[in-house]
C-alpha cells in the first residue's frame, strides 16, 4: 500500500467539502493527471464506526459502473486513518460554464451537454442507482470537452429519513415538485426533473428556478407549469408534505424561452412535467426529434472552455522542461500524505 | 479490477501454509471461521446477502494473509461488520463483539485483545486494503432463483429441489469454493446436485434451444460434467460432516 501514497504526487489542492477533500495529483505510473478525493475519517462523529459508510457507497457504486459519460474511479487506496479516491482530472463543470460571461453557448454546444449527460444518466438508471444530486456543478467536463456525471457520494443519503440535513446539503433548485411535497417513493423522475432544470439554465444562464425555502421552490414551478389539481396529478394531495397553493395558470414555455426551438422546448416540456409518472425517461429523451434534428451537437474538441483552461494547456509542461528538472534534480515534487 | 478466483496450486500454497500451518488445519479454520459468521450474523437479524458477503470476504482475507498473524474469529467480526455497512445492513461493532462474545468461549475471546473494538477498526482498514476496495460481491443465490425460474415441471418438487440447493450454497461458504468458481458456476452446479438428490429430473425449460444438451447451457457456457462433480464433491463433503442446526436459520 505506501505504493499507491508514493505513486500520485499532489500538484495542487482543489477543493474542500463536508466529507472529503480533493487534490489533483500526477500519477507517476501513468503520467496521467488525477483528482484524489482524500475521505476524512477522522472526525470525531465519523469515526465512531470506522470506515464511513458515505464513502463505502461511492466507491462501491463507482467500481461497478463503466461509462464515458460517469466520472471514472481509477484507484482506491488506504492508509492508517484516511481512505482516498482516485478519479479523472476533471478540468472544468457545468456550472463554471454557465456563469462565464465570456463563453457563449451555441444550441449545438447545449445539445452536446444534453446528449453526454443524458447517456451518463441512462446508464445509471439501466443499472438501477439513481442519482439524485443533479446539478450543474456535478457534470464535470475536462478539455476534451467530454461531460462526465460525477459526485456519487450524497445519491443515497439524499433519500433517507433525515431530511433535515439533506435539505441544506443538497441544492433545492433541482428538486421535483414530488421531493418538495415529502414523496417516500419516487423514481427516475427526480433525475429527468433535475435535467431539465439544467436544460433551461444552459439556455437562460442563470437557475430556472431559484427557490429561497422549499415553499417558494414549489411556488416558482407552479408559477411557470401551472398548480396541479387531483386530476393532472392524481394522489398529490396525499403525499407527506402537501399544502394547497394558489392557483397559478401554466404559462408557454416559448414566452420565457423566446430563442429556443421547438423541438428543444418539446424535450423540456417533458423532462418538466409535474406529474411523474408523464415525465420521460433517458431513453425516451433520446429518442425525440431534438436529438435527430439540426444543428448536430457539438463535438467535444469545438465545445467552449473558461479562459484559464485553454491557458493551462498551452503552458503545459514540454517533454523538454520536464528533462531539465531531471537534470538539475528539478522542483522537488511534493509528496502527498494520504 | 482484482481478479479472485485461484487454482489448486495457490490454494495449498496460502500464506498459512508457508508460516507453517497445514492445509487441513488452514481448512478447519477457515471452515469455523465461516460458521462463525454465519452464527453471528443470523444472531443479530442478518440477512443470507451480508452473511455471505462477509464470508467471501473473510476467505478472500486470507489469501493474503497468515492465520498465525490474525486469528480467525475477530477477523470475521471484522468481516461482517464491513459487509453489513456494504450491504446497507448496518450494525455497530460493539454490538456484533457483544453477539461475539456470548458465541466464543474465554480462551477463544481473549484473542480479541484489550480493546477489541479498536482491534476491529484498527483490522477493518487492513482488511479494504487487503480486499483492495473490492467491496461487491455477487453470490450464488440469485442465480438460484433465476435459473429456478425458468425450469419447467413439477412446482412442488422444483422447490424442494431450490431448497435444497440454497442450504448447499450456504454450506458451500464453508468451503473455499467461492475462491475457485464465480457464483454463476457453483449455482449450477449446487442446483444440479439437488436435482440428483432430490430426484428431479429437468427435462425441458424456457427458452430452450436445439443447442441445449442441458438446462444450464442457457446460463453458462462450457460447463463439463467433470467440474459439476468436482464442485459438488467439495461441497458435499462439508455437508456430509456438518449436520448443523443454525443451517435452518440461514434463509
Amino acid at each position: 500500500m505506501e505504493e499507491s501514497t508514493l505513486r500520485y504526487e499532489k500538484i495542487d489542492f482543489l477543493g474542500e467539502g463536508q466529507f472529503a477533500t480533493v487534490y489533483k495529483a500526477r500519477d507517476v505510473k501513468t503520467d496521467k493527471i488525477v483528482a484524489v478525493k482524500k475521505i476524512k475519517i477522522g472526525s470525531r462523529l465519523e469515526a465512531q464506526d470506522g470506515i464511513n459508510r458515505t464513502a463505502l457507497r461511492e466507491i462501491k457504486l463507482l467500481q461497478e459502473l463503466q461509462h464515458i459519460n460517469l466520472i471514472g474511479l481509477l484507484d482506491v487506496f488506504g492508509q492508517k486513518s484516511n481512505v482516498s479516491l482516485v478519479f479523472d482530472f476533471m478540468d472544468t463543470d457545468l456550472e463554471i460554464i454557465i456563469k462565464d460571461n465570456n463563453i457563449v453557448l451555441t444550441p449545438a454546444n447545449v445539445k452536446a451537454y444534453m446528449i453526454m449527460t443524458l447517456k451518463g444518466l441512462e446508464y445509471l438508471h439501466q443499472n438501477w442507482i439513481l442519482h439524485r444530486d443533479l446539478k450543474p456543478n456535478n457534470l464535470l467536463i475536462n478539455r476534451e470537452g467530454i461531460l462526465k456525471i460525477g459526485d456519487f457520494g450524497l445519491a443515497k443519503a439524499f433519500g433517507s429519513p433525515t431530511r433535515i440535513n439533506t435539505h441544506q446539503v443538497v441544492t433545492r433548485w433541482y428538486r421535483s415538485p414530488e421531493l418538495l411535497f415529502g414523496a417516500r417513493q419516487y423514481g427516475t423522475g427526480v433525475d429527468m426533473w433535475a435535467i431539465g432544470c439544467i436544460l433551461a439554465e444552459l439556455l437562460l444562464r442563470v437557475p430556472f428556478l431559484p427557490g429561497e425555502s422549499d415553499l417558494d421552490q414549489l411556488s416558482r414551478i407552479f408559477q411557470v407549469f401551472g398548480t396541479p389539481t387531483e386530476e393532472t396529478w392524481p394522489g398529490m394531495k396525499s403525499l407527506t408534505d402537501y399544502v394547497q397553493y394558489k392557483q397559478f395558470p401554466a404559462q408557454q414555455l416559448r414566452h420565457i424561452f423566446s430563442a429556443a426551438s421547438d423541438d428543444l422546448l418539446q424535450l423540456m416540456e417533458s423532462l418538466l412535467a409535474l406529474y411523474p409518472p408523464r415525465r420521460c425517461d433517458c431513453t425516451q429523451a433520446l429518442q425525440m426529434p431534438y436529438f435527430s434534428n439540426k444543428p448536430a451537437p457539438s463535438v467535444g474538441s469545438k465545445l467552449p472552455m473558461p479562459s484559464n483552461i485553454t491557458k493551462i494547456e498551452t503552458e503545459k509542461p514540454s517533454l523538454k522542461r520536464k528533462l531539465l528538472d531531471n537534470i538539475d534534480g528539478g522542483l522537488l515534487a511534493k509528496k502527498l500524505q494520504f | 479490477m482484482p481478479y479472485w478466483y485461484y487454482d489448486r496450486k495457490d490454494l495449498q500454497n496460502t500464506p498459512s501454509f508457508r508460516d507453517g500451518i497445514p492445509n487441513d488445519t488452514e481448512n478447519r479454520y477457515r471452515k469455523e471461521g465461516a460458521r462463525f459468521i454465519i452464527d453471528t450474523g443470523s444472531k443479530m437479524d442478518l440477512g443470507y446477502n451480508t452473511v455471505a458477503t462477509g464470508v467471501v470476504y473473510f476467505h478472500r482475507f486470507y489469501m493474503f494473509h497468515s492465520f498465525r498473524t490474525f486469528p480467525r474469529y475477530i477477523t470475521a467480526c471484522c468481516c461482517l461488520f464491513l459487509a453489513g455497512k456494504v450491504e446497507e445492513t448496518p450494525k455497530k461493532c460493539k454490538d456484533i463483539i457483544k453477539v461475539a462474545k456470548s458465541l466464543l468461549n474465554e480462551h477463544k475471546f481473549s484473542t480479541f485483545g484489550e480493546d477489541p473494538k479498536e482491534e476491529v477498526m484498527t483490522l477493518e482498514r487492513i482488511l479494504l486494503q487487503t480486499i483492495k476496495f473490492d467491496l461487491q460481491v455477487e453470490h450464488p443465490y440469485g442465480y438460484l432463483l433465476k435459473y429456478a425460474k425458468c425450469l419447467k415441471g413439477d412446482k412442488t418438487k422444483l422447490q424442494k429441489m431450490v431448497q435444497m440447493a440454497w442450504t448447499f450454497v450456504n454450506d458451500s461458504l464453508c468451503t473455499t469454493l467461492c475462491l475457485q468458481w464465480e457464483p454463476e458456476v457453483i449455482a449450477v452446479a449446487l442446483m444440479f446436485l439437488a436435482g440428483k438428490l432430490s430426484k428431479f429430473e429437468v427435462v425441458d425449460w424456457n427458452g430452450r434451444t436445439p443447442k441445449h444438451t442441458a438446462w444450464w447451457d442457457m446460463f453458462v457456457e462450457d460447463i463439463t460434467m467433470e467440474l459439476l462433480e468436482d464442485i459438488c464433491h467439495q461441497a458435499n463433503v462439508i455437508a456430509d460432516s456438518m449436520q448443523y442446526p443454525g443451517n435452518a436459520s440461514l434463509r
